[in-house]
């Protein structure tokens, strides 16, 4: 008992210790109205057919706040101004932050269709993608919060267990824990995945793949505006990259943009 | 040994000469295996390295139109007359991707810090139908019957692959007609025909094309990839047997293939819209010739009988588009409409569609009925001009009803027939999101990792808590000697509470009785002894043992010693002596418990 009251009064500490850090609410809110007006600005000159207008606009309002649907947008803009790759890239922005929004998978669907090189992924990556739904159908705070709910339950139970040591609540533990652990990994694995450089898009209209850093290597095949490509090493200004069926090179990082 | 030095000498001296001559004779060739080729060909370009063994693939230049693959490496070392030769040969294939005059520039290697540059080659890519001298062995065309159609008017679309030689891995690459209605005009035919003299196997395709837009329209080309076969030249076989020949020259290890990539040319349409003069009210756009025929299954029927009227839309036009209105003077009969039914059937070069429509008629009054002639409107496009198809009258004998029967109106299923695939006639993104919480920061602040954390450790934390409370609190309950300890105070106080009892009744034997009991059970339970039975020395003795020592165990023993002597030896003490007693008791158990509770 004694021990339980020094845990739970360190435990309180701590948690008065973190909000303390938290970041003042009024430094959240100062630059609310630049964004929304530049926001509604941008969707006039969008609807006005001034698509570049528009896009700078959305540029200027993502350097204040990061939002799916203000990539969505800036995407829409660029697709207007036939820039494929672009657009490709700002619509797997958003895919990132709002992956359910059904405009959004259309028009990146029409996107991938109007890109040039059509590049055959190899069959498990559909496979993957129906076991580990949840991994491509939530965000990063979503996945966060269903873990920590899941987390929260599963430590409920585990208290109850302790009192009540029932068959029920024992195969339900299993069945959370294999969630929690599930959900866990997904977190992390997104973390990583956003912290590190993964993933890109060729926005030139054309680039060379060539078989290592440097003109003087051979090219081996060239790729067009809006072809996506994963990103296995940088060396100086160039990115080493894999493409969905495998193939590998080397581009320079003029001609392409991260993810 | 001069000599000997002299002979080393000259021996690695010409160990030394054929390095120096390597090193001077490195050459970089270029060559290739055609100067003149078309779209559909491949070039095989060759980078020959001759007089080292050990250097770097070259660089090639990149060619704006030009595709240009790596496809391997051969080396080949050779001593002829105690002369060495080495050779290591780079081949690149080129897909060329337009017309026109080609160089590919000099390709180069850097060898021991010299930069070794090769000829630039020229070559020519002409149209595949600029084709020059002899004549095409393959070729690929599409042709349609009418370049100015009007809007949804049957037109034919021929695609035709003929070849002289053998191919194999045909893969065809379709048109996409992304603007017309299609039917399949039956399965891929094969023939042979001559042109120019040449007998080519011919494969065709054919499709029945309607125009859903009007203006011009293009249908892209189609293309075809395959492999040429090509027979090596006969050879006479080691056997010099002549079946022996025929199964070197026809064995799969004698042939060799090439790639052909074949297109057909583009095919621009100008389609004209319907003119507006004289267009029926009604109208559905059937462009082509048309014919309605009626027939029905009774002549003579009873009022409340039904009769089943079928009429037949056959025609070149596009059938699915037909609907059939019942004539407005059809008020003598309850009508109800079957599903219509579609068949598409192959006429020559012509789909004729024919759309069967069913009624169910049923005569509400007797006497002589006429079902009136239906009418279809349609446009003729020979004429230019809006036509109508017509059926004939039908004239019926309907008798009284024997029964009045009640009719029941029953729903019949959607009529299924009468839809098509719906056509995609253009295609564009979906808008922008307006809605403000697009403004909205989804980052992640510092302060939510904090939360994030905490409300990760919480639960966690709370569980081992709570576990850890409650092993505790098993083991107390399992272990009796802890139990023991805990409750002796609590006990001795109680037991105390006895003593004062047999004080105010004037016992004193009682009274010394019991705080010799309370003080010796309080040790026995903190010591984990069997406490009754312990002598004063023996409470001195495990107390030292238990690390207690100094004045309030003497002050115990002296009190114990008395308890025992005013119990058993009869003597009698002042009342306030026994106080005294009591308080003592009560001091030395809570000095007691403070010195015992970490024991």
């Amino acid at each position: 008992m004694y021990l339980a009251k020094k845990l739970i009064t360190a435990c309180l500490l701590f948690t008065v210790a973190m909000l303390c850090n938290l970041p003042p609410a009024v430094a959240q809110n100062a630059p609310q109205l630049d964004a929304n007006s530049t926001f509604f600005k941008a969707g006039e000159n969008y609807n006005a057919g001034k698509y570049q207008e528009a896009a700078k606009l959305y540029e200027s309002a993502l350097n204040e706040k990061q939002n799916g649907y203000l990539y969505y947008n800036l995407g829409n803009a660029y697709f207007k101004m036939n820039k494929l790759g672009l657009a490709l890239l700002n619509y797997r922005r958003a895919q990132r932050l709002i992956p359910r929004f059904e405009d959004l998978i259309s028009n990146l669907q029409y996107a991938r269709e109007e890109a040039k090189d059509k590049i055959e992924s190899k069959g498990y990556t559909q496979a993957k993608k129906r076991i580990f739904f949840w991994y491509y159908l939530f965000n990063k705070k979503e996945l966060i919060t269903a873990f920590l709910i899941i987390n929260f339950i599963f430590f409920f139970l585990a208290g109850i267990y302790i009192y009540a040591k029932t068959d029920v609540l024992k195969w339900l533990m299993v069945v959370l824990a294999i969630v929690y652990f599930s959900l866990g990994a997904s977190v992390l694995t997104r973390i990583y995945q956003e912290s590190k450089i993964t993933e890109g898009v060729v926005t030139a209209q054309e680039i060379a793949v060539r078989s290592g850093y440097g003109t003087n290597n051979v090219v081996l095949f060239k790729l067009h505006e809006g072809a996506e490509f994963m990103v296995k090493g940088i060396k100086a200004d160039w990115f080493k990259i894999e493409l969905a069926d495998g193939k590998k090179g080397w581009i320079q990082n003029s001609g392409a943009e991260i993810i | 040994m001069t000599r000997l030095s002299n002979k080393l000498l000259l021996f690695l001296g010409l160990l030394a000469i054929p390095l120096i001559v390597q090193a001077a004779q490195v050459r970089l060739t270029t060559s290739l295996d055609k100067t003149e080729a078309t779209t559909e060909d491949t070039i095989i370009l060759t980078v020959a390295v001759e007089g080292t063994r050990s250097t770097p693939r070259p660089v090639l230049p990149a060619v704006d139109g030009l595709n240009i693959q790596y496809s391997g490496s051969s080396s080949e070392f050779r001593i002829v007359n105690g002369a060495s030769s080495s050779r290591i040969t780079y081949s690149y294939i080129i897909l060329p991707l337009r017309e026109g005059n080609f160089s590919v520039g000099q390709a180069y290697i850097d060898y021991e810090g010299q930069r070794i540059k090769s000829q630039p080659v020229q070559f020519k890519i002409l149209s595949a139908r600029e084709q020059p001298q002899e004549a095409k062995t393959l070729f690929l065309e599409a042709d349609v019957s009418n370049k100015t159609p009007y809007y949804n008017e049957q037109i034919l679309y021929t695609l035709q692959f003929g070849r002289m030689v053998d191919v194999a891995n045909a893969n065809l690459d379709a048109a996409d007609f992304k603007d017309f209605w299609t039917e399949e005009l039956g399965d891929q035919q094969q023939f042979k025909r001559v042109v120019g003299g040449h007998t080519y196997l011919i494969t065709e395709i054919k499709k029945a094309l309607f125009p859903a837009k009007t203006g011009k329209l293009i249908i892209e080309p189609a293309t075809i990839s395959c492999q040429v076969i090509l027979k090596s030249k006969r050879r006479r076989s080691p056997f010099g047997n002549r079946m022996f020949d025929d199964f070197f020259s026809d064995s799969p290890f004698s042939h060799r293939t090439k790639t052909k990539i074949l297109r057909s040319q583009p095919i621009e349409i100008n389609v004209k819209p319907l003119p507006e003069a004289g267009k029926p009210a009604h109208f559905y756009p059937l462009v082509g010739q048309l014919a309605l025929k009626t027939d029905n299954s009774k002549q003579t029927l009873q009022v409340g009988d039904s009769t089943t009227l079928t009429l037949e839309v056959t025609g070149n036009v596009n059938i699915r588009d037909a609907q059939l209105t019942a004539p407005a003077n059809l008020t003598d009969f309850k009508i109800y409409d079957d599903k219509p039914s579609i068949n598409i059937l192959k006429q020559g070069d012509t789909i004729i569609g024919q759309k069967i429509f069913k009624k169910a008629l049923v005569p509400q009054k007797s006497g002589g009925l006429a079902i009136p002639s239906f009418k279809i409107p349609y446009f003729d496009p020979k004429s230019a001009s809006y036509k109508i198809a017509k059926s004939k009258a039908i004239k019926l004998q309907i008798s009284p009803a024997t029964e009045r029967e009640t009719l029941h109106e029953a729903m019949l299923p959607g009529d299924v027939s009468r839809k098509k695939a719906i056509k995609i006639l253009g295609r564009d993104i979906l808008p922008i999101y307006t809605r403000a919480n697009a403004i909205e920061d989804s980052r992640l602040k510092s302060g939510d990792y904090l939360i994030y954390i905490l409300a990760f450790i919480f639960p966690g934390f709370m569980y081992l808590t709570l576990f850890s409370v409650n092993m505790r609190k098993e083991k107390h309950e399992k272990d009796t000697s802890i139990l023991r300890k805990k409750n002796a105070h609590k006990k001795a106080l109680s037991s105390l509470e006895a003593a004062s009892a047999a004080l105010k009744k004037g016992d004193q034997p009682e009274f010394y009785a019991e705080v010799s009991r309370t003080l010796k059970e309080y040790l026995g339970d903190k010591l984990n002894l069997s406490g009754a039975a312990l002598t004063p020395q023996e409470v001195e003795a495990k107390l030292d043992a238990a690390g207690l020592k100094g004045e309030l165990i003497e002050q115990l023993k002296k009190l114990l010693e008395q308890c025992e002597s005013c119990q058993f030896g009869s003597v009698s003490t002042k009342q306030t002596e026994c106080h005294a007693v009591y308080k003592d008791t009560k001091h030395i158990l809570k000095k007691l418990e403070k010195l015992l509770r970490n024991k």
